[in-house]
């Protein structure tokens, strides 16, 4: 049972009891989830140097060997490691049906800028089997590469005329 | 002296001392501006490559309104918090500074902090300083995502808080 003695103990009571009146301070807090979903993109772009076709010119018995460039860029945001591959989707033919020899059109790959790796370093005879020649990063970075091409006249006799092939540059995620 | 002459005094007492210090109230209510249901702030599908390679996006804008009230007849302050890093696949991360913001509407005389676009930085800030008398008040917080070139595919994610505070 509550015994008071005094009015003056009385409002002692409540002046303990009530200390904070004036500087209790409110807070109001509200979290907020932020998202963005980055889409994912891969892109290969091949062109010859100066653009157009790869024109190798025309070769004669005798002829130094000419080269040509083009250059292949990937541009990824996947993360993934990749590789990128080559094929001929016909032989280098004429347009009167005459093959050329594999071994007169060789081609090398040069090492990225952003640190993929060649696999074709040496001259290498273009044949229609795919065949790698450049390997990413480990994180599938983003990159770019040329390949040279070099044709190089025969000892054996050639029907003269204007041959014709198309390469296909695909990738390929490991 | 009677002991009837302290039943008023004692009862008042009991009455002050169970409704507690009077608190200055704030209410903080935070709205997405573009109108979803959830309260989360999403940039949506973003590129951080163009279609054919080409770097870069378009900036991507989102507003949050924060409707504050204060019953304190004192200033307030209003912060932001972000909680952590815009952290996707595998860690990755996108730099906070790829999000500007601003406070680009307020209704009082209130001191805007950030009325001009600044770089999201983890860690708290003061965005807003509310009238002497601590007025009610509308913030919208404009916020502008611009993501580097070549960022990484995946969802990100992160936290920003808000907190009032009466003074």
């Amino acid at each position: 049972m509550l015994r008071v003695s005094s009015p003056a103990l009385t409002w002692a009571a409540l002046s303990l009891c009530f200390p904070g009146h004036g500087l209790a301070q409110g807070t109001a807090t509200e979290t907020v989830g932020f998202s963005v979903n980055v889409e994912p993109v891969f892109v290969v772009n091949s062109s010859a140097e100066g653009g157009g076709n790869i024109d190798l010119g025309p070769v004669g018995p005798g002829e130094p060997p000419a080269s040509r460039v083009a250059r292949v860029s990937i541009r990824s945001n996947t993360g993934r490691p990749y590789r990128i591959t080559q094929r001929l989707e016909q032989r280098l033919q004429s347009d009167g049906g005459s093959d050329l020899q594999e071994e007169q059109v060789l081609f090398t790959v040069t090492d990225g800028v952003s640190g993929g790796r060649s696999e074709v370093s040496s001259p290498t005879p273009l044949t229609p089997q795919p065949v790698t020649l450049f390997t990413s990063g480990p994180q599938g970075e983003s990159d770019d590469f040329t390949i040279v091409y070099t044709v190089s006249s025969s000892r054996r006799l050639i029907p003269a005329g204007s041959y014709r092939a198309r390469v296909i540059i695909e990738e390929e995620f490991r | 002296m009677s002991p009837i002459r302290y039943v008023v005094p004692v009862a008042v007492a009991a009455a002050l001392i169970a409704s507690g210090p009077a608190r200055a109230e704030v209410t903080l209510q935070v709205t997405s501006v573009q109108g979803s249901a959830s309260l989360e702030v999403d940039f949506g599908t973003a590129r951080g490559l163009g279609p054919e390679g080409e770097p870069g996006m378009e900036p991507v804008a989102r507003q949050v309104r924060l409707s504050v009230s204060s019953d304190s007849g004192r200033p307030y302050r209003v912060f932001q918090r972000v909680n952590g890093p815009w952290s996707g696949p595998d860690g990755v991360e996108i730099p906070l500074g790829a999000i500007r913001f601003s406070i680009s509407e307020t209704q009082t005389s209130g001191s805007n902090r950030f009325p001009g676009p600044a770089p999201l930085s983890l860690g708290e800030q003061e965005i807003f300083l509310s009238d002497a008398s601590g007025s009610a008040e509308n913030l919208v917080i404009s916020y502008v995502a611009q993501l580097p070139p070549g960022q990484r595919a995946g969802v990100y994610r992160t936290t920003v808080s808000y907190q009032v505070e009466a003074q």
